[in-house]
């Protein structure tokens, strides 16, 4: 039996934390600006495609790699947000831009480097795998997991437990009222906006030395994104865990008893938010809600 | 003295007052110009290049209807041509080779998907259709490329379809009877009662539930007749290039209707088929010197478009024409 259930405790849990690590910055969010941002996933293909660049193209060190690409993710979705908020402060078409921006990323990549897929960067870590009560695991998935839940629990506690948190939570609340009250609701959102494009561009360099760099790749973590916010109910931060879990193990679930079928993930990730939506809109949070 | 009282002409249908505008008259004039334009020459590359103008007009007519008027943005629109062009594919690969018999069936099959895919997404408000649209697309590459072989597909798609006519010029004037029959029945449909519905959603539909409207079924309405229409678009597509592959997935399908809907004015539905014509055409051409720097230069210039200029091109020409028309103040 432990033979059995091993795979799937150990694969269901590091992946679910590895969707954590990338819904965190999506959920965040929408969670305090309301913002729908399509661009979210493209940020993980800037971070990916940059560190391919300077490490691999002009042979920069790896670290430094890392270190310009997150922050030139930062600042491409800072430009992003600022841009919209200035000329375009509605929200369909900041769904609009966003999506947008989005394809531009994508075709700029695609004709840079000429369509050419599967290119792959070095890892900042050893990807020999290693035996986990007979499980082979990549220490990549180790150290994503482990981040994810230390940077889980360090967000919460910096938004539920610090001043600027309760100034952040204000914020989400009532963003009129804040203002009234002298907070500078613009330069939280830029906070806000800031600390999710850093979310993402961090996951980035920790997974994709996992797998491979291409133009199509900012759909894979918006899809996760969305749909565990989905599940989780939109905006609500702290459910981001289970409903992290709930999707990786119905996907690892479906694996297992479909293994040939290449790419049913996603599949089975919309058949879940699909099912979520009509059975419970609220998500998870919601349920809470109600209880209490 | 009272003046003799003038006897009133017998009143045309109201439908029809509304319907025929100088507008309305200048684009099925643009249409007709275009098909003999390139009578002289029916297999150029002019021809072709109006072909593929008319298939995103068609695209970019149905998103206005449906997402310009309601302001529920479908993202999920390659989706539904998708949907047509592999239903086409798969008919024709079974046996069926009639050409208005496959865009009958992939117009069906686009308003049943459309319906089911709307029915429950748009019994939320807000963003929960626009997100799950944009998966749909992705969805089905996936699927395609899972079970194409359960699918009974000879490759990753269908080719040796039937074609739509024996020439370029032959298709362009289907396509462009489609485009003024749409054109139509979608300005008059703009103009009833359910446009009007369509537009308040838009505007404010807390407003139109607390009239004791419900919104719903007009919603799901407008997007399954937009979606069979991109179904019908996605099969003319196929049947022009003779495959129904992936690409028909692509996001290109979404990006140029939301250039031309925009360009043309949300919800104006006239407008697509003037920035329809201008989009693609321009794209074609530019495409011939440029190549693939084409596509971002057109993403760049739709970016720029919904930041700075929202309102489109007509938007301005209307109010110029209702400027000049207003008599000088004393």
């Amino acid at each position: 039996m432990a033979g059995i259930l091993a795979p799937v405790v150990v694969y269901g849990t590091l992946f679910g934390l590895t969707y954590v690590l990338v819904a965190l910055g999506f959920t965040l969010l929408f969670g305090i600006s309301r913002v729908l941002n399509l661009a979210y996933g493209a940020l993980y293909m800037v971070t990916a495609y940059l560190i391919y660049y300077l490490a691999v193209e002009l042979g920069v060190n790896l670290l430094v790699a890392v270190v310009v690409a997150i922050a030139v993710a930062i600042v491409v979705g800072l430009a992003v947000f600022l841009l919209c908020v200035r000329f375009a402060p509605d929200p369909m078409r900041f769904l609009i831009v966003s999506l947008l921006v989005a394809l531009l990323l994508q075709y700029l990549f695609e004709y840079y480097f000429y369509g050419e897929t599967g290119l792959i960067i070095p890892g900042l870590l050893p990807s020999h795998e290693f035996l986990f009560y007979g499980v082979s695991v990549s220490p990549v998935y180790v150290v994503t997991a482990g981040v994810a839940l230390a940077l889980l629990v360090l967000l919460w506690g910096w938004v539920e437990w610090t001043d600027y948190g309760r100034t952040i939570r204000a914020t989400a609340e009532d963003p009129e009222t804040a203002a009234l009250f002298g907070i500078r609701v613009r330069s939280v959102y830029l906070v806000v906006v800031a600390v999710s494009s850093a979310l993402i561009a961090l996951a980035a360099a920790l997974i994709v030395p996992a797998q491979e760099v291409d133009p199509n790749m900012w759909i894979e973590p918006f899809v996760i994104a969305f749909v565990v916010a989905v599940i989780g109910g939109l905006g609500k931060f702290k459910w981001t865990l289970p409903a992290a879990f709930l999707l990786s193990f119905s996907q690892y679930f479906v694996q297992l008893e479909y293994p040939t079928s290449s790419s049913l993930s996603d599949i089975v990730a919309f058949a879940v938010a699909i099912g979520f939506i009509i059975v419970l809109p609220q998500g998870i949070g919601g349920i809470h809600r109600e209880a209490a | 003295m009272k003046p003799p009282e003038r006897r009133a002409r017998p009143a045309a249908p109201r439908w029809l007052t509304r319907l025929v505008s100088p507008y309305y008259i200048a684009a099925l004039a643009v249409i007709v110009v275009f098909v003999l334009w390139s009578a002289g020459a029916p297999t150029s590359y002019f021809a072709l290049s109006l072909v593929f103008a008319s298939i995103y007009i068609t695209l970019a007519l149905a998103w206005d209807f449906s997402s310009g008027l309601s302001g529920y943005l479908n993202f999920g629109l390659p989706f539904f041509f998708g949907l047509g062009a592999f239903t086409a594919g798969y008919f024709a690969w079974g046996g069926q080779r009639y050409v208005p018999f496959l865009l009958f069936v992939a117009l069906g099959v686009g308003a049943v998907g459309g319906f089911l895919f709307s029915f429950p997404t748009l019994r939320l408000r807000g963003p929960y259709f626009s997100l799950l649209s944009l998966l749909l697309p992705l969805i089905a590459v996936d699927f395609v490329l899972a079970f194409w072989t359960q699918l009974h597909m000879p490759t990753e798609g269908y080719y040796d379809l039937p074609f739509l006519a024996v020439t370029p010029w032959g298709e362009l004037i289907i396509l462009s009877v489609a485009n003024a029959v749409l054109l139509t029945v979608f300005l008059v449909l703009r103009n009833s009662h359910f446009g009007l519905i369509l537009r308040g959603i838009r505007d404010d539909e807390d407003a139109l539930s607390s009239q004791g409207i419900r919104t719903f079924p007009y919603k799901v309405l407008a997007f399954t007749i937009a979606s069979g229409v991109a179904g019908f678009s996605g099969a003319t597509y196929a049947l022009t290039v003779t495959f129904a592959g992936l690409d028909t997935f692509e996001f290109t399908f979404i990006l140029f209707p939301i250039l031309i809907v925009i360009l043309g004015g949300t919800g104006e539905i006239v407008g697509s088929v003037f920035a329809g014509y201008i989009v693609i055409l321009l794209y074609q051409y530019l495409f011939q010197a440029l190549s693939e720097v084409t596509l971002i230069f057109f993403t760049g210039a739709a970016i720029l478009l919904v930041l700075f200029l929202p309102g489109g091109i007509l938007r301005p020409i209307r109010s110029f024409v209702r400027f000049m028309r207003t008599p000088e103040a004393p």
